[in-house]
């Protein structure tokens, strides 16, 4: 989810999707990651320069000195009768200026922020997806460490009690006949990304994020789909990324694979598409294993070969199938969606969406893929 | 070209003179009727795309007890409740002035949103581009203290840039605002409604306009009728959800009165138009009598003889409709003004730019003035026909017939006048109210003859002291030629009676008003934030200021005015908005409030307990209260009942207003600031010194408008006479057709007379005693006219006071009066004109020459 530009630009559009007016403007603003990161706009800003040291529980909440955070969970989902269900909420900050302003309204803000919330039903052949909008006013949205919470409306992820802390949390999130509720027993250490939790996305210092994962929680909860509700066990994979800057000029976008096996492996790779065509050097990922030891790998010891590529009714050229392999530790993975449409047709267009994964040992798996960038210039809106 | 078509084209060929009269009369009554109807459309067009732009595809809003709402309603709401296709507004009217400039842009609605809740109600805010291109800056948008955005529209209308700085005024409040965008809404209606409003961020409007910590109202989206009761069901108490038509309602509500008075009013001019019509036609069907006799000898049928006549009138109406719809949108864009300015001055503030094409009111129009030609050349076209043909060789003695006919014509004029007496005497509406005065001035119309013959016998032995034997002549022949002039003096008498009428009430009522607030202000300075009159009900004084005002030098004693909107119930019915007050020190100022009936010491004394509110008169009167009944209203614990103590004369306000007395707000209202002070003053301290220190107590925070009681008696008395302006300019109108019916009265004399002067001079009267005998003879006619036209108008006077005035706003006057003035103006409207109308055309007929004038007929 090295998506911090984007979703920045994100937040300066404000108008939500849906909406039939907003296409013109849609169409308008280019979503190029290069405007987004002029020197200025990061001025004011903490950077994440070098390693730090986390400290829980204050790190799982907001960090306001950064221009951009996120909270995000995604998972796959069984019910009884293995009904099969992907599930998506996000919840962003994001910063318009360093100075809050001084003023005498509850409203005034210099903070937007914005969630998104996905369920795809595999069963009933579609992704039902959401997006909001809001500002931390009058306890509207917000972030809290302790107790965890953070929350846009009655959307959240919330501590179940203080006591536990980030070790029980519950997900909740409901729009129109769509609901969530899910109990999430967080039972390990996070797992730190990058160097000991700095996530450099390009060669340039600075352009990095703090991140940290949750790479498998078990789920248990119930999801709801017009008048059925379902009770469901599952897998969660949670991340915490904060950061004021992280694309350079020439990359386009990313394909984000988190992928849980049965064997008790966990797979997380991003790779940072140039406008060339290939993968950026900054390209990573980890590989973490059932005994709690993480693998972290550089791009060159990634090798994804895109299989399948499926045509978006909106547009889009997304890959479909891919083959992932990692020799050195003689991992050889083909993915492949649950759904073919797991596109999000937000303000800012993207695929998110629940994958099947499967090995020639016979390992099995699942897991979340984020493919970004792939929207033509002139796509209409 | 047929032989009936030819004849008819020569007859109106050969008398362009009375040809055109009768075109311009249809076509000034066609313009008037229409430009009423285009300015008060337009101006209530204006004010519903205003409210639907806002309103965006809201279906209902959620409104507070007292007008506000705390903010953290609207967050439980969505929080708790999970209502998301909503969203906040804080609006309020701001004065807006460009930094250095000289004259203020105008007066807009500042509205506060929340874009984040936008989508579900509002598409323009999905603006993109800016001036120089790139994209809109939602920072700037949200962060800049003071940002706001206007259409592209307004910024060219105005030359506003991007970058602009603008300074407003809210209330007295005065904050400096910066143009951070230039919308362009993808709807035109919707741009349109945008014309007068300024766009910000919901925390700038809260600033700007005193409102931190409340919102006005809560837009909401309500697709399915059965989410409607589910969601009232969940509000908190002292909230109230209210489909958004009413809002659109209420305020058509509020000028329906006002614009159908004006339509009426329009319809007056169009009905003396119509008598010129009749006149014309059937000054020339009595013209061509024998023309007719010997087409029916030739063979020629009664119906072709009809459809001849009718036919004349239908083009006569065309040429005429067609000239009135042109020169209505003319007197629109000039009517437009004081219409709008008028609706601002007493309802909402409105803009209306330009007079739009409207295919429905041009239809309407053009369909009266056909109506009212066809309806008025009915009469004259079947006369025609019933001409024989034998008469080409008879002189059937017209005047004759004539008499017998009007003989007949006095019963039904007079039962009509009955008619229309019960009509209004038994009615209740305001429709039948004005059909009952069309029906009595149609019945006096009618009556104008006899009144003449009675008139110029009355005047004959005058005549016979002031001219001989010429002068007898004179008023004899006046009555003679009735069957030609009969319609044109009844027009003229229509018309002034109409000024008479419309004299009376405009000064009855300036009467009542300067009586009443001779009793009214009783306090010596008044003060308030500056407000328009929508506002006055929302506007509260800075607490801090607030509490300085009683203690300003020189004051001895202070009234607070805590005014606010409500929503309410009286009688089964919703009402959307009371305007209540609710005043402190009501002791100081209860000598105000004159009960129209009962004992006014134990009404105030029962009100001063808090046991009973006091409603102003109009109030009563809209929601048919009287003393003792109970309405409702909604307060922070929902809709509770109050007992009616007494009713008061009140002249401010048209929609009325509810006294809550001091014990009874505190028991059922949450605290709220003051809107305005009455403040008295020291013995022997100058009022107009004390209000230029009152005004000082506003300091920086907020700017006071103190004014003397001298000083809003003027002012009051200005907007009274703004009010009436439009009035006044109808009555201007009728004199002019008034006029044009007294030179078609003389072209018929003129012309059907020309033999008699022939005679006249042929018996050896000079020239002089020939124009002496023609004016004298009109003037007599005139006299006729405006005499008849004084009780009438009168009565007209009375109706508009007594029954459509209170049909319409429920005033009762406190006095009726005719001024000498209008009377005297109307005599000499009347007669002068005539007089003065006669004097050239005398001077043609005199100098014709004798035989010439023999031969003709």
């Amino acid at each position: 989810m090295m998506c911090s530009t984007r979703w920045a630009w994100l937040g300066m559009l404000l108008v939500a999707c849906g909406d039939p007016e907003t296409r013109d403007l849609r169409q308008a603003v280019r979503l190029e990651p290069r405007e987004a990161l002029s020197g200025d706009s990061a001025a004011g800003f903490a950077r994440a320069l070098e390693p730090r040291s986390f400290v829980f529980p204050e790190d799982h909440g907001p960090h306001p000195e950064f221009r951009t955070e996120w909270w995000y969970v995604t998972g796959n989902l069984y019910g009884s009768d293995r009904r099969r269900f992907g599930y998506q909420l996000t919840i962003f900050r994001n910063a318009l200026g360093a100075e809050a302003p001084k003023r005498r309204s509850a409203w005034a803000t210099r903070d937007v922020w914005f969630a998104h919330f996905a369920v795809t039903d595999v069963e009933g052949g579609a992704m039902h997806g959401f997006e909001r909008f809001s500002r931390p006013a009058l306890g509207l949205a917000g972030a809290t460490a302790a107790p965890f919470r953070v929350w846009l409306e009655d959307w959240e992820i919330a501590a179940v009690d203080t006591d536990e802390g980030f070790r029980k949390l519950r997900v909740r999130a409901r729009q129109g006949d769509v609901a969530l509720d899910l109990d999430l027993r967080v039972d390990r250490e996070p797992v730190l990304q990058g160097e000991q939790g700095l996530s450099r996305k390009s060669a340039e210092p600075g352009n990095a994020s703090y991140y940290y994962s949750y790479p498998r929680i078990p789920s248990r909860g119930t999801v709801t789909i017009g008048e059925t509700e379902v009770e469901v066990t599952g897998e969660t994979w949670l991340d915490r990324e904060w950061s004021t800057s992280a694309l350079a000029s020439d990359q386009v976008g990313w394909d984000w694979f988190a992928l849980q096996l049965e064997d008790g492996r966990e797979l997380m790779y991003y790779q940072m598409r140039k406008d060339d065509g290939t993968a950026d050097a900054a390209s990573a990922g980890i590989v973490a294993s059932a005994d709690g030891s993480v693998e972290h790998l550089g791009a060159d010891e990634f090798e994804l070969d895109v299989l399948e590529t499926w045509g978006s009714p909106r547009h889009a050229e997304y890959p479909s199938a891919w083959s992932l392999r990692v020799p050195t530790l003689e991992i050889e993975l083909a993915v492949r969606p649950v759904l073919a449409d797991q596109e999000h047709d937000f303000l800012v267009r993207y695929w998110e969406g629940a994958v099947d994964v499967t090995g020639p040992d016979g390992v099995r798996g699942h897991g979340y893929v984020e493919l970004t960038g792939y929207e033509p210039d002139d796509a209409p809106r | 070209m047929s032989m009936l078509t030819r004849i008819s084209r020569r007859t109106y060929a050969r008398h362009p003179g009375q040809t055109i009269l009768s075109v311009v009369g249809i076509a000034l009554g066609v313009a008037v009727v229409l430009a009423i109807d285009l300015t008060t459309a337009s101006a209530e067009r204006a004010f519903e795309s205003a409210v639907d732009s806002v309103g965006g595809r809201a279906t209902h809003e959620i409104v507070g007890g007292a007008g506000e709402i705390e903010e953290s309603i609207y967050a439980r709401l969505r929080i708790e409740q999970g209502l998301r296709t909503m969203a906040p507004v804080v609006r309020g009217e701001v004065e807006a002035q460009v930094e250095n400039a000289e004259q203020p842009a105008g007066v807009f609605t500042l509205y506060g949103i929340d874009p984040f809740a936008e989508a579900p109600l509002r598409s323009y805010f999905a603006f993109g581009t800016r001036e120089t291109g790139s994209e809109f800056d939602l920072s700037e948008f949200l962060m800049g203290p003071g940002a706001f955005a206007v259409t592209e529209r307004v910024g060219r209308r105005l030359g506003w840039a991007v970058g602009d700085r603008v300074v407003v005024e809210a209330q007295g409040y005065r904050s400096e605002l910066e143009l951070v965008a230039l919308l362009q809404p993808s709807d035109p209606v919707a741009e349109r409604g945008l014309d007068r409003i300024l766009l910000t961020d919901i925390a700038t409007a809260q600033e700007a306009l005193g409102k931190v910590g409340r919102i006005d109202r809560i837009d909401v989206r309500l697709d399915e009728p059965a989410r409607v009761e589910a969601m009232r069901a969940r509000l908190p108490a002292g909230v109230e959800l209210r489909p958004l038509a009413d809002r659109r309602e209420t305020l058509g509500e509020l000028t329906r009165a006002f614009s159908l008075n004006l339509q009426a009013l329009s319809l007056l001019t169009l009905l003396v138009g119509a008598f010129l019509i009749f006149n014309t036609v059937s000054f020339t069907v009595v013209r061509r009598r024998r023309a007719f006799g010997v087409l029916r000898a030739l063979g020629a049928t009664r119906s072709q003889v009809f459809r001849m006549v009718l036919l004349e009138a239908v083009l006569l109406g065309a040429v005429g409709t067609g000239l009135g719809i042109a020169l209505g949108y003319g007197l629109a864009h000039g009517l437009l003004g004081i219409v709008t300015r008028t609706i601002e001055d007493h309802y909402f503030t409105v803009s209306v730019s330009s007079v739009p094409f409207s295919g429905a009111d041009l239809a309407f129009a053009a369909a009266l003035g056909f109506a009212v030609c066809v309806v008025a050349a009915l009469a004259p076209a079947w006369d025609a026909t019933r001409v024989p043909p034998r008469e080409v060789l008879l002189q059937t003695p017209l005047e004759t017939k004539w008499r017998r006919w009007t003989a007949r014509g006095l019963v039904l004029a007079i039962a009509l006048v009955g008619v229309g007496a019960v009509v209004l005497s038994t009615s209740v509406g305001l429709t039948a109210a004005y059909t009952g005065l069309f029906t009595i001035l149609f019945g006096a119309a009618c009556i104008t003859p006899a009144v003449c013959r009675v008139v110029a016998g009355a005047v004959r032995p005058l005549c016979r002291v002031i001219l001989g034997t010429l002068g007898v002549h004179a008023a004899r022949s006046a009555t003679s030629s009735l069957s030609r002039t009969a319609v044109a003096t009844a027009a003229l008498m229509l018309a002034v009676a109409t000024t008479v009428g419309l004299g009376s009430m405009i000064s009855s009522f300036r009467g009542t008003v300067d009586r009443w607030l001779q009793f009214t202000l009783v306090a010596d300075v008044f003060v308030s934030p500056p407000v328009s009159v929508a506002e006055r009900f929302r506007v509260r004084i800075d607490p801090e200021v607030s509490a300085r005002i009683p203690e300003v030098e020189g004051v001895a004693r202070a009234a607070a005015y805590r005014r606010f909107e409500v929503a309410g119930r009286a009688g089964g019915t919703d009402l959307p908005v009371v305007q209540c007050v609710s005043i402190l020190g009501f002791e100081h100022v209860a000598d105000v409030f004159e009960p129209v009936q009962g004992e006014r010491a134990e009404i105030l004394e029962r009100a001063l307990e808090g046991a009973t509110v006091l409603v102003s008169e109009p109030f009563a009167h809209k929601h048919g209260l009287v003393v003792g009944d109970r309405f409702e209203l909604r307060t922070p614990r929902g809709l509770e009942p109050f007992e009616i103590g007494g009713v008061f004369y009140d002249y401010a306000s048209e929609r009325g207003f509810v006294v809550v007395p001091r014990p009874l707000f505190e028991q059922h209202f949450d605290p709220i600031g003051i809107s305005a002070y009455a403040l008295f003053a020291d013995v022997g301290v100058d009022p107009d010194e004390l209000a230029s220190r009152v005004e000082a107590a506003g300091g920086i925070t907020q700017r006071l408008t103190a004014r003397s009681s001298r000083g809003l008696r003027e002012a009051s008395l200005e907007v009274f006479d703004r009010t009436f302006q439009v009035t006044a300019a109808l009555r201007l109108l009728c004199v002019v057709v008034a006029f044009l019916g007294i030179w078609s009265a003389l072209s018929s004399l003129q012309l059907e007379r020309k033999q008699e002067v022939g005679v006249l001079r042929a018996i050896g009267a000079t020239r002089r005693q020939v124009v002496t005998w023609i004016t004298t003879r009109t003037t007599i006619l005139g006299l006729a006219a405006g005499l008849f036209a004084l009780p009438v108008g009168a009565a007209v006077g009375w109706i508009l006071v007594h029954v459509i005035n209170r049909r319409s706003f429920g005033w009762s006057l406190l006095s009726f009066d005719v001024p000498i003035a209008v009377m005297v103006e109307a005599l000499v409207l009347a007669t002068a004109a005539s007089l003065l109308a006669s004097v050239p055309l005398a001077m043609r007929f005199a100098r014709a020459k004798v035989p010439e004038a023999l031969r003709e007929s």
